[in-house]
């Protein structure tokens, strides 16, 4: 039983690590239109989640993890907009460098793995009330 | 030849829900990591496959016996299909066989109970 108790705390590790990346996603959104309120100061940058491969001792398993949150370094597009409080020189103000199509994709990804991992619980705990069921018959 | 020098039923039965249980495992560790990247998704060897039925007679306990030890080993699995962040696994191909595990298991599950019913029919007892 030992094993099936592992595979669900495995599979919740997953989860753990699935609800973390969606939370960065969900913040990559909130601030997609954060703009810098000064000339000069800069837009929100995206943030990406990064798995960390890691060997946990006590499940004798490889185990997902959020790892340090990584910062995208991808140049802030430009809009021009002179009349912004923000407008350089140029009348140019930088946007946040956060694609909601890319971020709406991820979120997606994240929601299967997540699921996956739902159903790892649910099939795991299938068989041991099917185990526990050999013992009372 | 009597009953119990044959083949063990109930024996190999739970010999075999033992390794459904450590696929499981392994299977559940493949899934939880299906977005890591560099990782390589593993499976366990079949053990039913390609191994004697007849156990080596053991004289020394240092001896290697090519029966159950108990630990199965994890064997690196077929992959098919690369995913765009690094790691091979297939979720789908991990879901199809968490499903074939769930089918083994209850399907073992149910002859073992029948097994059992049978042992206490042969001794005299009812249900």
């Amino acid at each position: 039983m030992t094993d099936f108790l592992s595979a669900i705390a495995i599979a919740a590790k997953g989860l753990r690590a699935q609800a973390g990346r969606m939370r960065l996603i969900s913040e990559n959104i909130a601030n997609a239109d954060t703009t810098p309120t000064r000339p000069g100061e800069a837009p929100y940058r995206r943030k990406i989640a990064v798995f960390d491969k890691r060997f946990d001792q006590e499940l004798q398993a490889t185990a997902p993890a959020i790892g340090r949150t990584r910062r995208d370094s991808a140049p802030f597009p430009l809009r021009h907009e002179p009349g912004h409080p923000a407008a350089d020189a140029a009348g140019n103000v930088a946007k946040a460098n956060v694609d909601l199509l890319i971020e709406g994709m991820d979120m997606r990804e994240a929601q299967r793995s997540y699921e996956a991992n739902v159903n790892v619980i649910a099939a795991t705990r299938r068989m041991i009330q099917r185990t526990l069921d050999l013992m009372r018959s | 030849m009597t009953v119990t020098s044959g083949f063990n039923l109930p024996g190999a039965l739970a010999q075999r829900l033992r390794w459904l249980e450590a696929r499981q495992a392994v299977l559940s560790e493949n899934i939880a990591n299906a977005d890591t990247p560099r990782y390589a998704p593993r499976d366990l060897a079949d053990p039913g496959r390609g191994r004697a039925q007849l156990a080596l007679d053991r004289r020394s306990g240092a001896h290697l016996g090519n029966g159950s030890g108990g630990r199965f080993s994890a064997v690196d699995a077929a992959r098919f299909e690369t995913r765009p962040r690094g790691s091979s696994v297939s979720l789908e191909e991990e879901m199809l066989k968490i499903g074939q595990v769930q089918i083994e298991h209850q399907m073992l599950a149910s002859l073992y109970q029948r097994s059992i019913a049978r042992l206490r029919t042969a001794i005299g007892r009812k249900g």
